[in-house]
């Protein structure tokens, strides 16, 4: 699958922007590199990518600018050579549709994304620089081995560990042989305790019937046992009822004895003797109460008619009332009357007072000075009119004054400027023919440029110095900076061969020493016999052989044995150590070749030290020409070299600057000269000249100023004069007009004649005289009505003495307290009539009371008398009380003896009867023969009681082989559990089988694939490290395996070891492997890279590029960045095969 | 002679328990357990209230293993109901109860009429009825016992009661062999058989009749169980069935063919479940479901096996008489073809070809032999007859096993 186009409808901050990827071209990279600045959009580009294949998230970090349910990007896939249009809306439901906006299931895109899971796809294959760590950690540090890593995430297969785990842990909880804590476990021990349980609860059917006989015969026992109890039980209650009746019969005969004297007593009482003893109580005490009662009236009656009543003055009361608020203001009256008449006479004394301050005739009244309220406000304005006036003129003077003292100053002014001369020759003409503005500048930047560039000057020619020579002026050129670099770097080059070829020389030499050390070694300790001594030997043979051949003698033949036995030897020493021979004869071969080796190394070596020296001389040569006394090595050489042009170009700028300033310069030298007459200053340099010019024009025009505004002042002044004069006299006219009708106001306001001009100064008397006349008018009123309630108060208490027959007293208030007391003392005995009435009434009604319960208890006692015979005495309480007492012991006595017959009845039977049976037996009889049968019964009752227990026991046996469900129940249970069992162990069977079956398919799924999984990321990575790291490998840490690469020093470092640069690269790597891996499997998808290569280098980045485009051949591979120079690196690696979008 | 009623039954295996893992269920427990006797009570109540004049049983009263005497008594309780009630019984014993010591130590109340070995016959109370019979006098009858039975009496109704495994099932024992037409020629009116555990109305003329088990115990007796009703008018006997069973086995294949998703699945269950119990004649139902068919949902099926089996669980719990006892699953996928490229397709060939392979079939035969040491005997007994049923088990187990770490790896992957 690739990317045709991708749009951004409406995400981030992005309204329909589109990026067109084009079609894809046979052999040229699909490789696209987009290039914005920061914040464009290039990360945003990539999220919508990843929003077109795996939908909007519930919450979208895009949905700033447009609404979540507004976002929309579409794109065109090309897959398999087909096109395919997408459009994704943020809905929740339906968001994917085609290009004529239908609907279309998820699984039209999942189809081509494998079973990448949008989390795997950002890992693998969208990275940035979150991801690509992330996920590279994970990848490298996570538990498992790295080849299990690599190929999960490549196949999308990334969570086998857990699923593995969960099918172990099943299987554990299921059964583990000999564990107590397993399904099958727990199981065994519940079938056990089932069976237990069957085993107590259980009765075979063999025990049935002896249980049935075992208790029939118990049954039978305590049968006979019971009935035998029982006979006892009969014995032994006779004997004790003719025991019990014996004391009975006795009591009988005496009660009957001492019941005969009193059979007309009554049967029974209707009356309790207590109840009598209340009664006579009450008697007494109502006997008193009367005594009491009878005295009380006679009292009462007697104090009753002492008392003497006087009705007439009881009414006085209410009469006295009216007259209470009388009363009251007449008491008032009489203590404020003399204060407000004496308020009346002071009011009139102050009248009098402002009459005389207004200067009226003596004897006037004052009331006919006091004016009325509007005439008084009409006298105010008219007099305020007149007062403003006086006060306005006065001002005016005033102001008249001022103006003229102002005018006489400004005529003074004026003329003391006129007389002030120009004495200095102005300057302002000067300075505008030379510019000043734009000279000064120019003039000082002139000198400022030539002052730096001398220094530059002089501190490039003190860097020359050297091996203690230095140099005033630029040394002539002999010999170019680049001429120079090349004397050093051939010697340099020369130099570093040289010590190589020293140091290999060295080795090969120490290397021969070793082996010829390893081959003495080997001929001499293992007696091996090199090549030459067994030539030597067959030779030896051969000769005597040879020599045996023409003589065979004896002597030759022992020679010839001697030598044929030796050579034998020799062979089969040989044969025995031929492994050792074959290794000594490679020996003695890389013997040889080292020997070349070394001898071409030394020649080489000679060569090149030669070529050093020749080298070193040129340069002495050119070092000597510059004027060096001692010889300077190339390296230096070229430094200085260096630094000489330098101090060559310092000195050619401070040339041209000089000739291009020399202007500028010339023009400030003649100003300055015009200048100096002028100004007599005691210094004569151009700066200071121009600034005093400056401020000596500025003075001239400040003069200027001031003359001008003296003569605006003077002008001003003059005019105000004019205007003051004016407005005086308008004034004066005004103020003639308002006196006159002021004086024509006063005649017509008063009665009396009244001095105006006094008026004019205070209206005060007439407002005093208005304001006391007020008072004086509310005192008359006040006196006249307290007058009038005393002369009514008066009058009203004479009439009521008078009616009381009261002899008047001295004030009518004195009168008044005595009717008060006469009427209060009458109410009195009036009460006290009344009260002694109500207490006799009540004694009467208590005696007459007591009087009636008297003949009521009287009634009782006759009727209780009735019931007795007349031999009893029964006049009294008393006297009854004691009959009613004696006839109550014989009514109890009666009782007794009823109930007597009739226990002996129950015991034995009649009174006859009795009599008859016990008329020979004792006490003492009938309680020996007791005490026999209770012995027989405990006996008995033993016996029963174990009887009962065995009945008991049988019975308890049988129960139990009831028919209840039970052990069924168990059994039923039993089966369960061992149908559980079963089950539980297939289960564990099945999980176990697939478990195992899972491990070996992915142990050999792993075996295939990480070999070129590992191969893969390994070229990679070495590929983007320019060979600095040629290696991967792995490396098991406990139960994980960690990945180690290795550079090419051969040192292992492990990720978190490396750079961030070139841990990325290795991240990178394991991606570009992946996607090699899952192209392997039909499965292309674009591959996007967010700025990572940020850390790299530039011939990394190079490198990069390079992969991307690898990616490209195979797949669609985009880069997003923000840097230019990666760009620039991009085109430079892949020329017109890399297509650039900018944003 | 109005109409008289007799009920015939027979292997009613009293305390015979169920087996099934649905009993795990404690619902399912306290409405179940002791089924089969809860099956006998409903035959006596039945005998009860419809007056009948007769209880037949044709053998297999006990069952061999069950050996309690708690069985006798519940047993002696409630014939003794019977006998209240003045109905008599008639009894022969079967091949189990021979060899059930409970049989000979339980001394039957007297209204009950226990043939011997020698064989007889007697007379229902005062009716024209004989019952003819022969009781197994020891575990085995490899002979035919219809020499033992005398002539059929005149002018009477005559039922003979044999316990017998007819001309017998390949593999099985024959107990007590004869064939339906031996048995027709020999003159009675009604045969009440015994033995074989499904119900068959061999011939009507005569009555030839085995009304197999009152109480199914395991999947292999399922469906609905009953006892035989006779009734006899003017000499005509007809049969009618009466149901016994208090719960019943079931077996049902869910088609889920075509199903997209968990919606339908549970849909299609829910239904056939529903039908399943309408048409149920017990009161309880105790069901071995199996899903079936092509469905894409295969592998989540699969994968969730666990909760599936909880799912139906309450379906079935919801149709109040129901009880899951086990859930298969045997589904296809439509989409096998298409995905073969994914890792997961990958590692499954690699499972099927290593399933194959001797090495891990020796690996598998070494673990099911430790293992299944941990089953009862009876019940390895059953599930490991021989070799060949151990290599079938193991190849079976290592298929479902794989498909179900394929599907939690496939879902895993999702």
């Amino acid at each position: 699958m690739r990317l045709r186009s991708l749009t951004l409808d409406l995400f981030g901050h992005f309204s329909a922007k589109s990026y067109d990827f084009g079609d894809a071209t046979p052999d040229r990279p699909d490789f696209h590199v987009i290039y914005g600045p920061n914040e464009a959009g290039k990360t945003t580009s990539m999220e919508g990518f990843l929003r077109l294949l795996y939908g909007f998230p519930h919450i979208d970090p895009y949905g700033f600018l447009h609404q979540r349910k507004n976002l929309k990007v579409s794109g065109v896939l090309d897959v398999n050579g087909q096109r395919l249009e997408l459009t994704r809306l943020s809905t929740r439901d339906g968001s994917l549709r085609d290009a004529n906006d239908m609907i279309l299931p998820e699984a039209a895109i999942q189809a081509h994304l494998g079973s990448l899971s949008e989390t795997d796809y950002r890992q693998l294959l969208c990275l940035d620089d979150e991801t690509i760590e992330k996920g590279g950690d994970e990848i490298v540090a996570s538990n498992g081995d790295i080849g299990r890593l690599l190929f999960s995430a490549a196949a999308g297969v990334s969570d086998l560990t857990g699923v593995l785990d969960q099918f172990r842990s099943k299987a554990d909880s299921l059964y583990r042989k000999r564990a107590s804590s397993t399904e099958v476990a727990r199981l065994k021990k519940e079938l056990a305790d089932v069976d237990q349980q069957i085993k107590d609860l259980d009765i075979p059917a063999s025990a049935y019937k002896k249980l049935k006989q075992a208790l029939e015969t118990a049954r039978q026992e305590e049968a006979d046992l019971r009935s035998q109890r029982k006979s006892l039980h009969d014995q032994k209650a006779i004997l004790s009822s003719e025991k019990s009746a014996l004391p009975l019969l006795s009591e009988i005969q005496n009660l009957t004895d001492a019941l005969a004297d009193h059979e007309d007593f009554p049967r029974q009482l209707e009356v309790n003797p207590e109840d009598l003893v209340e009664l006579l109580t009450r008697q007494n005490r109502l006997l008193g109460d009367k005594d009491r009662l009878e005295a009380e009236i006679a009292t009462l009656t007697e104090e009753q008619a002492g008392l003497v009543r006087n009705p007439s003055h009881q009414t006085l009361q209410s009469e006295l009332a009216a007259l209470a608020s009388l009363s009251a203001r007449y008491s008032t009256a009489q203590l404020d009357l003399e204060k407000r008449r004496k308020s009346l006479a002071e009011t009139h004394a102050d009248m009098a007072r402002s009459a005389r301050d207004l200067q009226v005739p003596e004897g006037t009244d004052p009331v006919t000075l006091v004016v009325t309220e509007a005439q008084l406000q009409k006298l105010e304005d008219t007099r305020q009119t007149l007062r403003d006036l006086t006060l306005q003129l006065e001002r005016e003077g005033e102001q008249l004054k001022e103006a003229e003292l102002r005018l006489r100053h400004a005529q003074e002014r004026q003329a003391e400027l006129k007389t002030a001369d120009t004495a200095n020759t102005p300057v302002g003409p000067l300075l505008q023919r030379y510019a000043i503005d734009s000279l000064a500048p120019r003039f000082a930047s002139a000198t400022e440029a030539l002052k730096s560039a001398a220094t530059a000057r002089d501190e490039t020619l003190a860097d020359l110095a050297m091996a203690g020579q230095t140099f005033d002026a630029v040394p002539a050129s002999g010999l170019s900076l680049t001429e120079a670099e090349e004397l050093a770097r051939a010697h340099d080059g020369v130099e570093s061969q040289r010590q190589t070829c020293a140091e290999r020389c060295s080795e090969s030499q120490r290397d021969l020493a070793a082996l010829g050390l390893k081959i003495e070694h080997l001929t001499s300790a293992s007696g091996l016999i090199d090549d030459d001594h067994a030539k030597s030997a067959r030779d030896e043979r051969d000769r005597l052989w040879s020599v045996h051949k023409s003589d065979l003698s004896p002597t030759t033949a022992n020679a010839f044995e001697a030598a044929m036995e030796s050579l034998d030897k020799t062979s089969s020493l040989r044969l025995d150590h031929a492994a050792e021979l074959g290794q000594l004869r490679g020996e003695e071969q890389r013997r040889i070749e080292l020997q070349a080796r070394y001898s071409a190394y030394k020649e080489r070596l000679a060569r090149l030290e030669e070529e050093a020296t020749a080298l070193l001389a040129t340069a002495d040569g050119h070092a000597r020409a510059f004027g060096f006394k001692s010889p300077v090595p190339p390296k230096l050489l070229a430094q200085w070299v260096a630094k000489r042009d330098l101090a060559s170009k310092a000195q050619r700028t401070w040339e041209r600057l000089s000739q291009e300033h020399e202007e500028t310069l010339a023009s400030a030298n003649r100003l300055a000269a015009d200048l100096r007459p002028l100004l007599t200053l005691e210094t004569g340099d151009f700066q200071t000249l121009v600034s005093e010019a400056r401020r000596r024009l500025q003075d001239e025009r400040n003069r200027e100023d001031e003359r001008k505004s003296a003569e605006d002042a003077l002008k001003s002044q003059e005019t105000a004069v004019e205007r003051h004069q004016q407005r005086i006299n308008e004034l004066k006219a005004a103020k003639l007009a308002a006196n006159s009708s002021w004086q024509a106001l006063a005649a017509e306001s008063f009665q009396a004649p009244v001095d105006t001009d006094l008026l004019v100064q205070s209206l005060q008397p007439l407002r005093s005289l208005r304001e006391l006349e007020l008072t004086r008018s509310g005192l008359t009123r006040q006196i006249e009505s307290m007058e009038a309630d005393q002369a009514d108060f008066s009058r009203e208490v004479s009439d009521l003495a008078q009616k009381a027959g009261l002899r008047l007293s001295e004030t009518p208030a004195a009168t008044y307290g005595q009717l008060q007391e006469l009427a209060k003392a009458a109410q009195k005995t009036e009460d006290t009539y009344v009260e002694l009435g109500r207490r006799l009434e009540a004694a009467r009604s208590g005696l007459a009371a007591a009087e009636t319960v008297l003949r009521e208890i009287d009634g009782k006692r006759l009727v209780l008398a009735e019931a007795f015979p007349d031999r009893v005495a029964t006049g009294s309480l008393q006297s009854l009380r004691s009959a009613v007492s004696l006839a109550g012991e014989v009514i109890e006595k009666r009782k007794r003896l009823d109930d007597l017959t009739s226990s002996l009845q129950g015991l034995i039977g009649s009174l006859e009867d009795a009599k008859l049976r016990l008329e020979d037996k004792t006490e003492t009889d009938l309680t020996a023969a007791l005490s026999l049968i209770d012995e027989d019964l405990n006996r008995a009752d033993q016996q029963l009681e174990q009887a009962i227990e065995r009945r008991s026991n049988a019975q308890r046996d049988l129960a139990a082989v009831s028919g209840d469900g039970e052990v069924a129940r168990l059994v039923e249970r039993k089966t369960t559990l061992e149908l559980a069992l079963e089950e539980t162990v297939l289960t564990y069977l099945e999980t176990q089988y697939g478990l195992s079956l899972a491990e070996e398919a992915i142990r050999r799924y792993r075996d295939t694939h990480r070999s070129s999984m590992m191969e893969a990321t390994e070229k990679a990575f070495a590929d983007l490290t320019n060979g600095a790291y040629a290696r991967l490998t792995t490396q098991p840490e406990g139960k994980t395996e960690a990945l180690l690469a290795i550079d090419a020093r051969g040192t292992a470092k492990k990720a978190m070891e490396l750079s961030k640069g070139t841990r990325f690269q290795l991240y990178l790597a394991l991606r570009a492997a992946a996607y090699q891996q899952l192209a392997s499997q039909n499965l292309c998808l674009p591959f996007f890279c967010d700025d990572i290569f940020e850390t790299f280098d530039e011939s990394r980045t190079r490198s990069a590029c390079k992969v991307m485009s690898t990616i490209g051949r195979t797949g669609q591979a985009i880069y997003l960045t923000h840097h230019q120079h990666v760009v620039d690196i991009a085109r430079e690696v892949c020329g017109s095969e890399v297509t650039i979008h900018r944003i | 002679m109005s109409s008289i009623k007799i009920l015939h039954t027979a292997d009613v295996h009293l305390d015979s328990p169920l087996k099934s893992l649905a009993l795990r269920e404690e619902g399912l427990q306290s409405a179940v357990q002791t089924a089969t006797r809860t099956a006998f009570s409903k035959l006596i109540d039945f005998a009860l209230t419809e007056e009948v004049a007769a209880l037949l049983i044709a053998g297999d009263l006990f069952d061999g293993a069950q050996r309690s005497a708690k069985t006798g008594a519940f047993l002696l309780t409630e014939l003794d109901r019977l006998k209240a009630a003045g109905i008599a019984v008639f009894y022969i014993k079967g091949n189990h109860d021979a060899e059930n010591p409970v049989t000979g130590e339980v001394s039957l109340p007297d209204n009950v009429h226990v043939f011997d070995g020698r064989g007889g016959k007697k007379q229902l109370g005062a009716t024209g009825i004989w019952i003819h019979g022969v009781s197994f006098s020891g575990r085995h009858a490899p002979e035919s016992l219809l020499s033992k039975f005398g002539a059929p009496e005149e002018d009477a109704v005559n039922i003979a009661m044999l316990h017998t495994s007819l001309a017998g099932s390949q593999g099985h024992d024959t107990y007590a062999p004869c064939t339906v037409s031996e048995l027709s020629a020999m003159g009675f009116d009604y045969w009440a058989l015994g033995h074989v555990h499904k119900r068959q109305v061999h011939a009507s003329a005569p009555w030839i009749v085995m009304p197999g088990i009152p109480q199914g115990r395991d999947i292999g007796e399922a469906g609905p169980k009953s006892a035989t009703l006779l009734t006899i008018e003017e000499r005509r006997i007809s049969v009618s069935e009466v149901p016994t069973s208090a719960a019943e086995f079931c077996e049902l294949q869910v088609d889920l063919e075509g199903c997209t998703s968990d919606d339908e699945v549970r849909g299609r269950i829910r239904a056939r479940l529903q039908d399943l119990s309408t048409g149920l004649v017990s009161d309880i139902g105790l069901l071995r479901l199996t899903l079936t068919g092509s469905t894409a949902r295969k592998w989540q099926i699969l994968r969730d096996q666990d909760l599936w089996r909880e799912t139906a669980g309450e379906i079935a719990a919801n149709t109040g008489r129901i009880w899951i006892e086990k859930l298969k699953i045997d589904l296809s996928d439509p989409g096998a073809e298409t995905a073969a490229s994914s890792a997961v397709a990958e590692l499954e060939k690699l499972m099927a070809s290593i399933r194959t392979e001797p090495g891990f079939q020796a690996q598998m035969s070494e673990l099911l032999e430790g293992v299944s040491a941990e089953i009862p005997v009876r019940r390895r007994a059953e599930l490991l007859p021989d070799e060949a049923a151990a290599r079938q088990l193991s190849t079976d187990l290592s298929s479902a096993g794989a498909q179900t770490i394929l599907a939690a790896m496939k879902g895993a992957s999702e």
